[in-house]
Protein backbone atom coordinates (compact mmCIF):
# COMPACT_ATOMS: atom_id res chain seq x y z
CA UNK A 1 0.00 0.00 0.00
CA UNK A 2 2.63 2.54 1.23
CA UNK A 3 4.50 1.56 -2.62
CA UNK A 4 1.10 2.92 -4.30
CA UNK A 5 0.12 6.24 -2.03
CA UNK A 6 3.74 7.08 -3.09
CA UNK A 7 2.94 7.51 -6.76
CA UNK A 8 -0.14 9.00 -5.67
CA UNK A 9 1.32 11.59 -3.89
CA UNK A 10 3.76 12.14 -6.23
CA UNK A 11 1.53 13.05 -8.95
CA UNK A 12 -0.85 14.95 -7.13
CA UNK A 13 -1.56 18.11 -8.43
CA UNK A 14 -0.90 21.87 -7.00
CA UNK A 15 -4.06 23.16 -6.05
CA UNK A 16 -2.99 26.16 -8.89
CA UNK A 17 -2.67 23.78 -11.04
CA UNK A 18 -5.94 21.95 -10.28
CA UNK A 19 -7.70 25.41 -10.31
CA UNK A 20 -6.34 26.15 -13.65
CA UNK A 21 -7.21 23.11 -15.08
CA UNK A 22 -11.19 23.46 -13.19
CA UNK A 23 -10.69 27.30 -14.88
CA UNK A 24 -9.83 25.63 -18.46
CA UNK A 25 -12.31 22.74 -18.25
CA UNK A 26 -14.90 25.34 -17.84
CA UNK A 27 -13.77 27.73 -19.81
CA UNK A 28 -14.41 25.38 -22.75
CA UNK A 29 -17.62 24.01 -21.95
CA UNK A 30 -19.22 27.81 -21.06
CA UNK A 31 -20.67 27.69 -23.89
CA UNK A 32 -22.91 24.97 -24.29
CA UNK A 33 -23.38 25.02 -19.96
CA UNK A 34 -24.80 28.84 -20.44
CA UNK A 35 -27.12 27.59 -23.68
CA UNK A 36 -29.01 25.63 -20.73
CA UNK A 37 -32.42 27.67 -20.89
CA UNK A 38 -32.35 27.33 -24.54
CA UNK A 39 -31.86 23.62 -24.28
CA UNK A 40 -34.89 23.45 -21.44
CA UNK A 41 -36.50 25.76 -23.63
CA UNK A 42 -36.22 22.92 -27.00
CA UNK A 43 -37.72 20.54 -24.08
CA UNK A 44 -40.21 22.27 -23.54
CA UNK A 45 -41.73 22.55 -27.17
CA UNK A 46 -40.40 19.29 -27.78
CA UNK A 47 -43.15 18.20 -25.02
CA UNK A 48 -45.85 20.39 -26.26
CA UNK A 49 -44.95 18.70 -29.49
CA UNK A 50 -45.34 15.09 -28.15
CA UNK A 51 -48.80 15.66 -26.22
CA UNK A 52 -50.26 17.30 -29.28
CA UNK A 53 -49.19 14.30 -31.42
CA UNK A 54 -50.59 11.84 -28.54
CA UNK A 55 -54.07 13.24 -28.98
CA UNK A 56 -53.95 11.90 -32.11
CA UNK A 57 -53.44 8.52 -31.23
CA UNK A 58 -52.28 7.95 -34.26
CA UNK A 59 -49.34 10.09 -33.41
CA UNK A 60 -48.90 8.34 -30.33
CA UNK A 61 -45.27 6.63 -31.11
CA UNK A 62 -43.97 9.55 -32.51
CA UNK A 63 -45.03 11.49 -29.20
CA UNK A 64 -43.38 8.89 -26.88
CA UNK A 65 -39.92 9.88 -29.10
CA UNK A 66 -40.50 12.94 -29.37
CA UNK A 67 -41.20 12.82 -24.97
CA UNK A 68 -38.00 10.60 -25.15
CA UNK A 69 -36.22 13.76 -27.09
CA UNK A 70 -37.81 16.67 -24.21
CA UNK A 71 -36.43 13.99 -21.29
CA UNK A 72 -32.77 13.70 -22.78
CA UNK A 73 -32.41 17.74 -23.32
CA UNK A 74 -33.91 18.00 -19.70
CA UNK A 75 -31.00 15.76 -18.63
CA UNK A 76 -28.38 16.81 -20.31
CA UNK A 77 -29.50 20.61 -19.56
CA UNK A 78 -29.24 19.50 -15.86
CA UNK A 79 -26.01 17.39 -16.08
CA UNK A 80 -24.67 20.60 -17.66
CA UNK A 81 -25.34 23.15 -15.17
CA UNK A 82 -24.28 20.25 -12.59
CA UNK A 83 -20.58 20.48 -14.54
CA UNK A 84 -20.83 24.20 -14.71
CA UNK A 85 -21.28 24.54 -10.90
CA UNK A 86 -18.55 21.55 -10.32
CA UNK A 87 -15.85 22.13 -12.71
CA UNK A 88 -13.16 20.47 -10.86
CA UNK A 89 -11.85 16.98 -12.51
CA UNK A 90 -13.29 14.29 -12.05
CA UNK A 91 -16.67 15.30 -11.47
CA UNK A 92 -17.85 18.03 -14.35
CA UNK A 93 -16.41 15.83 -16.68
CA UNK A 94 -18.20 12.91 -16.05
CA UNK A 95 -21.39 15.18 -16.12
CA UNK A 96 -20.33 17.48 -19.52
CA UNK A 97 -19.48 13.84 -21.07
CA UNK A 98 -22.63 12.27 -20.44
CA UNK A 99 -24.82 15.46 -21.09
CA UNK A 100 -22.78 15.47 -24.32
CA UNK A 101 -23.92 12.08 -24.86
CA UNK A 102 -27.43 12.95 -23.88
CA UNK A 103 -27.35 15.33 -26.67
CA UNK A 104 -26.00 12.96 -29.47
CA UNK A 105 -28.52 10.32 -28.81
CA UNK A 106 -31.57 12.80 -28.68
CA UNK A 107 -30.25 13.55 -32.60
CA UNK A 108 -30.65 10.04 -33.28
CA UNK A 109 -34.05 10.05 -32.21
CA UNK A 110 -35.07 12.96 -33.51
CA UNK A 111 -33.46 12.31 -37.11
CA UNK A 112 -35.29 8.97 -36.78
CA UNK A 113 -38.84 10.32 -35.99
CA UNK A 114 -38.15 12.98 -38.56
CA UNK A 115 -37.70 10.39 -41.11
CA UNK A 116 -40.65 8.31 -40.13
CA UNK A 117 -42.78 11.16 -39.78
CA UNK A 118 -41.67 11.86 -43.24
CA UNK A 119 -42.55 8.86 -44.70
CA UNK A 120 -45.98 8.89 -42.95
CA UNK A 121 -46.96 11.91 -44.10
CA UNK A 122 -46.09 11.13 -47.51
CA UNK A 123 -48.03 7.97 -47.41
CA UNK A 124 -50.74 10.10 -45.84
CA UNK A 125 -50.87 12.45 -48.71
CA UNK A 126 -50.41 9.61 -51.48
CA UNK A 127 -53.75 8.01 -49.75
CA UNK A 128 -55.74 10.80 -49.32
CA UNK A 129 -54.82 13.79 -51.36
CA UNK A 130 -56.27 12.34 -54.41
CA UNK A 131 -59.60 11.86 -52.49
CA UNK A 132 -60.06 15.61 -50.97
CA UNK A 133 -59.44 16.62 -54.69
CA UNK A 134 -56.85 19.52 -53.59
CA UNK A 135 -52.99 19.82 -52.15
CA UNK A 136 -52.87 18.89 -48.21
CA UNK A 137 -51.10 21.67 -46.38
CA UNK A 138 -48.50 19.64 -43.78
CA UNK B 1 -9.64 4.05 -3.75
CA UNK B 2 -7.50 6.96 -2.93
CA UNK B 3 -4.63 5.91 -6.01
CA UNK B 4 -7.28 5.29 -8.44
CA UNK B 5 -9.05 9.11 -7.80
CA UNK B 6 -5.21 10.39 -7.98
CA UNK B 7 -4.08 8.52 -11.08
CA UNK B 8 -7.47 9.42 -12.62
CA UNK B 9 -7.52 13.07 -11.41
CA UNK B 10 -3.50 13.41 -11.58
CA UNK B 11 -3.52 14.23 -15.81
CA UNK B 12 -6.66 15.99 -15.90
CA UNK B 13 -5.32 18.73 -13.26
CA UNK B 14 -2.20 19.11 -14.90
CA UNK B 15 -3.29 21.08 -18.09
CA UNK B 16 -0.92 23.70 -20.21
CA UNK B 17 -2.59 26.52 -18.97
CA UNK B 18 -3.14 29.79 -20.94
CA UNK B 19 -0.59 32.86 -19.81
CA UNK B 20 -2.17 34.41 -17.37
CA UNK B 21 -2.48 31.33 -14.82
CA UNK B 22 0.98 29.42 -15.72
CA UNK B 23 3.00 32.71 -14.42
CA UNK B 24 4.87 30.68 -11.94
CA UNK B 25 3.74 27.31 -13.06
CA UNK B 26 6.42 25.41 -14.51
CA UNK B 27 6.95 25.20 -17.97
CA UNK B 28 3.85 23.34 -19.76
CA UNK B 29 6.43 20.75 -21.50
CA UNK B 30 8.03 19.82 -18.04
CA UNK B 31 4.43 18.84 -16.72
CA UNK B 32 4.05 15.35 -17.09
CA UNK B 33 0.38 15.66 -17.74
CA UNK B 34 0.83 18.42 -20.64
CA UNK B 35 -1.36 16.90 -23.02
CA UNK B 36 -4.03 16.42 -20.55
CA UNK B 37 -6.69 18.54 -21.80
CA UNK B 38 -6.48 16.01 -24.22
CA UNK B 39 -8.14 13.55 -22.26
CA UNK B 40 -11.28 15.67 -21.36
CA UNK B 41 -11.72 16.78 -24.75
CA UNK B 42 -11.61 13.37 -26.25
CA UNK B 43 -14.51 12.49 -23.44
CA UNK B 44 -16.31 15.60 -24.59
CA UNK B 45 -16.31 15.66 -28.22
CA UNK B 46 -16.43 11.68 -28.71
CA UNK B 47 -20.39 11.14 -28.40
CA UNK B 48 -20.54 13.50 -31.35
CA UNK B 49 -17.83 12.59 -33.09
CA UNK B 50 -18.85 9.21 -33.24
CA UNK B 51 -22.72 9.68 -34.28
CA UNK B 52 -21.74 12.56 -36.24
CA UNK B 53 -23.35 11.09 -39.43
CA UNK B 54 -26.68 11.38 -37.09
CA UNK B 55 -26.33 14.75 -36.71
CA UNK B 56 -25.46 15.69 -40.11
CA UNK B 57 -28.33 13.77 -41.40
CA UNK B 58 -30.82 15.01 -39.12
CA UNK B 59 -29.09 18.93 -40.23
CA UNK B 60 -30.34 18.00 -43.76
CA UNK B 61 -33.62 16.64 -42.68
CA UNK B 62 -33.62 20.47 -40.86
CA UNK B 63 -32.92 22.03 -44.29
CA UNK B 64 -35.35 19.71 -46.18
CA UNK B 65 -38.05 20.88 -43.49
CA UNK B 66 -36.89 24.93 -43.95
CA UNK B 67 -37.70 24.49 -47.84
CA UNK B 68 -40.89 23.09 -47.63
CA UNK B 69 -41.85 25.62 -45.23
CA UNK B 70 -40.53 28.33 -47.93
CA UNK B 71 -42.64 27.18 -50.29
CA UNK B 72 -45.79 27.57 -48.31
CA UNK B 73 -45.25 31.28 -48.74
CA UNK B 74 -46.25 32.95 -45.87
CA UNK B 75 -44.30 35.40 -43.86
CA UNK B 76 -44.22 33.02 -40.59
CA UNK B 77 -43.56 29.88 -42.64
CA UNK B 78 -40.29 32.08 -44.02
CA UNK B 79 -38.83 32.85 -40.68
CA UNK B 80 -39.58 29.78 -39.79
CA UNK B 81 -37.89 28.32 -42.50
CA UNK B 82 -34.94 30.42 -42.20
CA UNK B 83 -34.08 29.46 -38.69
CA UNK B 84 -34.74 25.89 -39.12
CA UNK B 85 -32.52 26.70 -42.46
CA UNK B 86 -30.05 28.72 -39.55
CA UNK B 87 -29.96 25.80 -36.81
CA UNK B 88 -29.42 23.17 -39.91
CA UNK B 89 -25.99 25.40 -40.41
CA UNK B 90 -25.12 25.47 -36.90
CA UNK B 91 -25.53 21.70 -36.02
CA UNK B 92 -23.89 20.82 -38.94
CA UNK B 93 -21.27 23.07 -38.17
CA UNK B 94 -21.20 21.73 -34.68
CA UNK B 95 -20.36 18.28 -35.63
CA UNK B 96 -17.95 19.11 -37.80
CA UNK B 97 -15.74 21.53 -35.90
CA UNK B 98 -16.46 18.65 -32.47
CA UNK B 99 -15.11 15.82 -34.69
CA UNK B 100 -12.37 18.27 -36.15
CA UNK B 101 -11.52 18.83 -32.32
CA UNK B 102 -11.66 15.07 -31.55
CA UNK B 103 -8.82 14.85 -33.81
CA UNK B 104 -6.86 17.84 -32.92
CA UNK B 105 -7.88 17.41 -28.85
CA UNK B 106 -8.05 21.24 -28.41
CA UNK B 107 -9.73 22.94 -26.14
CA UNK B 108 -10.26 26.01 -28.23
CA UNK B 109 -11.66 23.63 -31.18
CA UNK B 110 -13.64 22.28 -28.61
CA UNK B 111 -15.13 25.27 -27.34
CA UNK B 112 -16.37 26.81 -30.85
CA UNK B 113 -18.15 23.25 -31.65
CA UNK B 114 -19.96 24.17 -28.35
CA UNK B 115 -20.72 27.86 -29.60
CA UNK B 116 -22.04 26.45 -32.88
CA UNK B 117 -23.86 23.77 -30.66
CA UNK B 118 -25.17 26.20 -28.43
CA UNK B 119 -26.80 28.93 -30.89
CA UNK B 120 -28.09 25.48 -32.59
CA UNK B 121 -30.16 25.02 -29.41
CA UNK B 122 -31.01 28.52 -29.53
CA UNK B 123 -32.52 28.47 -33.30
CA UNK B 124 -33.75 25.34 -33.11
CA UNK B 125 -36.27 26.87 -29.65
CA UNK B 126 -37.06 29.56 -31.63
CA UNK B 127 -38.26 27.35 -34.61
CA UNK B 128 -40.37 25.05 -32.83
CA UNK B 129 -41.52 27.93 -31.29
CA UNK B 130 -42.77 29.49 -34.21
CA UNK B 131 -43.75 25.62 -35.63
CA UNK B 132 -45.87 25.32 -33.00
CA UNK B 133 -47.61 28.53 -33.45
CA UNK B 134 -48.11 27.85 -37.00
CA UNK B 135 -49.36 24.64 -36.06
CA UNK B 136 -51.88 25.81 -33.61
CA UNK B 137 -52.69 28.48 -36.06
CA UNK B 138 -53.69 26.17 -38.48
CA UNK B 139 -55.49 23.92 -36.26
CA UNK B 140 -57.55 26.44 -34.83
CA UNK B 141 -58.48 27.68 -38.92
CA UNK B 142 -59.46 24.17 -39.48
CA UNK B 143 -61.54 23.96 -36.76
CA UNK B 144 -63.43 27.43 -37.90
CA UNK B 145 -64.06 25.44 -41.12
CA UNK B 146 -65.54 22.46 -40.30
CA UNK B 147 -67.38 24.66 -37.38
CA UNK B 148 -68.81 26.74 -40.89
CA UNK B 149 -69.48 23.60 -42.85
CA UNK B 150 -71.85 22.46 -39.86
Amino acid sequence: MASETAPAAAAAPTPRAAAGAAALFADTIAPLARATAWIRACGVFNGVLAVLLGLTIIGLPFAAGLAWVAFLEFRAASRLDAARLRPAAPDGIDQAAAAVNDIAVHYIVQAVITTLMIAAALVVLALFAPLLGKTLRI
Amino acid sequence: MALAFALRCAPVMNPPMSSNLSAQAPPLTDLPGASVPAEWVRALTAPLHRRRGWCRGFAVLLLGFGVLKLWHGSWLDALVALCGALSAWFLFRAASVLSAAHASLRPEDARAGFVALARYFMLSALTSALGLLLLIGTIAEAVVQVSHGL
